[in-house]
């Protein structure tokens, strides 16, 4: 059920992620920080680069805790993934996740499932993360492996299988997920991971495209690897078709964007009206505590901390060539162009709005938001000394 | 103090002539693959360069060059392309048009002797018949003049030629030793200081012609330096060179230098076959040759792109050297379009070709609506209207 002013709410946020990127000023906070805790991994999977990016650097606990209390203090409804590497070769993990949760973050976390023992599951089910997903890039097990190392499409299966058992003996526990990247060498056999999953007990899964190479996105030629050729692009959009059909996702497929799109993002006819990335929305921290939206570091959490990156120079710098990016990557910190337009956003929260009772006050507490970001624009730049944002 | 406005490539070394006062063809310099070339233009748009420069040798040699310049159209970079014209039958002119170049650069050096006697037997109806090919198509032409020796009495000529092919810019530049072999003798090409005097009458006599048939010209400051630099050899200094911080020439093997003149291997900033654009211009590198150039000076020229120099002389110093803080955006932007005004009114071109010029292409123009702030104060009205409405429906 639709809690009362939570329409208000994602307005307030909408708006200020949508002023956030027409002016370059941080109103909004990141929806999304990832949070690299190193890049050691049990696997060296040929499509993933970052296991000899940044080696032996490692976040100590105390500097992820200080950046997970920070995330708290924004009240943003951030929500904080920790990857990797493979996060769960910390040992420390579920501390940080326990101090998280105690701060009132959300928290989720991204695996490859070597790890998830019956031991190991019922540590995760009870530590009060959000959602895990474990990768998953085939429905045959040659596929997989293939991909990741012999053995490794079994244990991604048993992890799952592992959580979901773990989930029911406990009555609780996070959501559990399966991601898929999609790639040349499997294409051909998307539409049957849903159900395979689904039997294993997953309640979630998602796909993204691949992207070339970790330190070289913006190298999406037809020669790189992993990228599908025009067949495997028919095949993909039959994949689609049958995923996209009733039934086809098992109730379970989640898209973060139009499916349609990867199509036109492999043949490289995707246009930029038709995607978008909100500089705003997704933040990435890496081993070594830089912190990025995408492309350029533009500060340390060691430092000043995430928020006072944001404000930098560097930052916004940062931000302008992300905006005359022009290749798409639809990654899963890809933002959807409806939020484009003031007028858009208000149609969507006065269509959430109805019939909630005692709506004339919502509706007025928006008024009251958009006259204060007029008063930003007419008046002196406010925003230029940041005080809006000093909550 | 880097903001790339233009980049320039020599996209082949080759060329189907072999004029007198180039030796660029012998020089062999290799090309750069189609891809490479794809990667720096996409760089280039990033850095906010909003025209790109097809060069050579003789650019139409290159099979890829109309997938270069739809590239660059698609970046909303206005591309322009320089040739001999010799290759420009009607099918070329055809695929020019349809690849979007914006601009092309047809060279004609003087009446019919003096064009064939630097540039060979049959090259200037060929010239010709492509100026009225593509103005056919309803591409933008403009005709470049190299001044020498051979054509500074004969000047006069070209400004009849615009006016009957159409075109609607003459960019007049000197006689340059960075096209020629080093070491080669060059005092043919060179002025006594008689035939001086007559260049300069020349000179004025075609900046006023142009002024009243509304043909675009350099500007008259740098027309009058023509004939001292080729019969003395005094050129305009980096002191006061925009081209140097604006414009980045890339030659036919991908080296980037800081400009066309200036290079030698202590010169060289990257090699854009090796290293992406983004990351060559504007680093430390680049920097540093830029501070040693203005520390040391250089040794002058007047190279095409030095005349936009003249317009900032008559429009005062570029905002920000008075070293006073710019106080506001607008300010910035109406300095900005001031100076715009000032350089294309020593241009002289005609109201059409001037508006045109000065409104950026329609991608950019795009972009720039939507930064005002005005325009998000009427969205975010219609927004409290649409409230508005819905407060009174409620009730």
């Amino acid at each position: 059920m639709r809690i009362k002013g939570d329409c208000v709410k994602e307005f307030k946020r909408d708006l200020a992620y949508h002023f956030s990127e027409e002016m370059n000023h941080p109103f909004a906070r990141p929806k999304w920080v990832y949070i690299s805790l190193s890049h050691k991994c049990t696997y060296s999977c040929k499509m993933c680069g970052v296991v000899n990016i940044l080696k032996g650097y490692e976040l100590s606990g105390e500097t992820v805790v200080r950046a997970l209390e920070e995330i708290a203090s924004w009240d943003w409804d951030s929500t904080v993934v920790l990857t990797g590497g493979e996060p769960f070769l910390r040992r420390h993990i579920f501390d940080i996740v326990g101090r998280a949760v105690s701060a009132g973050v959300r928290v989720e976390a991204v695996s490859n499932g070597s790890l998830i023992d019956e031991a190991m599951a019922e540590r995760i089910v009870s530590s009060g993360l959000k959602n895990i997903a474990v990768s998953l890039d085939g429905a045959l097990p040659e596929t997989h492996d293939y991909f990741r190392g012999k053995g490794a499409f079994d244990a991604a299966l048993s992890a799952v299988r592992n959580l979901a058992a773990a989930k029911k003996r406990f009555g609780r526990g996070p959501q559990i997920s399966v991601w898929s990247t999609i790639m040349k060498e499997n294409i051909p056999e998307l539409s049957r991971i849903p159900a395979l999953v689904v039997s294993e007990g997953a309640e979630c899964f998602v796909m993204h495209p691949v992207i070339v190479a970790q330190d070289d996105m913006q190298n999406t030629s037809g020669s790189a690897p992993f990228w599908p050729g025009e067949k495997e692009i028919g095949i993909l959009r039959e994949q689609i078709r049958l995923i996209t059909a009733p039934g086809g996702g098992c109730g379970v497929a989640a898209f973060l964007h139009d499916p349609a799109l990867w199509a036109d993002y492999f043949s490289g006819r995707l246009e930029r009206r038709q995607w978008k990335c909100n500089p705003f929305v997704f933040i990435n921290i890496g081993p070594d505590g830089e912190i990025r939206s995408c492309g350029e570091s533009f500060g340390n959490i060691k430092d000043a901390g995430i928020t006072a990156a944001l404000f930098t120079r560097e930052a916004s710098g940062a931000r302008e060539k992300m905006k005359k990016c022009r290749k798409p990557c639809l990654q899963t910190c890809w933002a959807h162009p409806d939020a484009d337009t003031i007028s858009g956003l208000t149609e969507k929260m006065i269509a959430s709005s109805r019939n909630i009772p005692g709506r004339a006050v919502l509706l007025r507490e928006c008024l009251a938001e958009l006259k204060e970001y007029k008063t930003i624009l007419t008046g002196k730049p406010a925003y230029a000394r940041g005080e809006k944002c000093s909550d | 103090m880097f903001r790339l406005k233009e980049i320039i490539f020599s996209v082949t070394s080759r060329c189907n002539l072999k004029c007198i006062m180039c030796d660029i063809p012998a020089s062999r310099n290799g090309e750069l693959s189609t891809g490479v070339l794809f990667a720096a233009l996409e760089d280039a748009a990033a850095l906010g360069a909003s025209t790109a420069v097809f060069s050579g040798g003789e650019p139409l040699l290159r099979t890829d060059i109309f997938d270069l310049a739809e590239f660059a159209r698609d970046l909303g970079m206005s591309a322009c392309l320089t040739s001999n014209g010799c290759l420009i039958d009607d099918e070329t002119a055809g695929r020019i048009a349809d690849s979007g170049v914006g601009v092309v650069n047809i060279s004609l050096e003087g009446e019919r002797q003096v064009h064939e006697r630097l540039r060979g037997p049959g090259t200037y109806d060929k010239a010709l018949q492509a100026l009225r090919l593509l103005r056919a198509r309803g591409v933008e032409t403009t005709i470049a003049s190299t001044v020498s020796r051979y054509n500074y009495s004969s000047l006069e000529h070209i400004v009849e030629l615009a006016g009957d092919t159409g075109a609607t810019t003459l960019k007049f530049q000197p006689f340059s030793r960075i096209f020629v072999s080093p070491g080669r003798n060059c005092s043919e090409f060179l002025l006594g200081e008689v035939e001086a005097g007559i260049a300069m009458e020349t000179l004025r006599g075609i900046h006023k012609l142009c002024g009243e048939r509304g043909i675009s010209v350099n500007p008259l400051p740098y027309l009058e330096s023509i004939p001292a630099y080729l019969s003395r050899g005094i050129g305009g200094s980096a002191a006061s060179c925009r081209a140097l911080f604006s414009s980045c020439p890339v030659d036919a093997s991908g080296k980037v230098f800081p400009c066309w003149v200036l290079s030698g291997k202590d010169m060289l900033i990257g090699d854009i076959s090796r290293t992406p654009l983004r990351e060559i211009w504007g680093n430390i590198r680049h920097r540093d040759i830029i501070s040693r150039i203005n520390n040391r000076s250089c040794g002058g020229c007047l190279m095409s792109c030095y005349d936009a120099n003249f317009s900032y002389s008559v429009a005062g110093p570029p905002a920000g050297s008075s070293g006073k803080a710019v106080s506001s955006v607008r300010g910035a932007a109406l300095r900005k379009l001031k100076r715009k005004i000032m350089f294309y009114a020593a241009y002289r071109g005609s109201l059409r070709s001037l508006l045109r010029r000065l409104l950026p292409p329609p991608s950019r123009r795009a972009s720039a609506e939507r930064s005002i702030p005005g325009r998000k104060i009427a969205e975010i009205e219609k927004a409290e209207e649409m409230i508005g409405k819905e407060l009174k429906r409620s009730k």
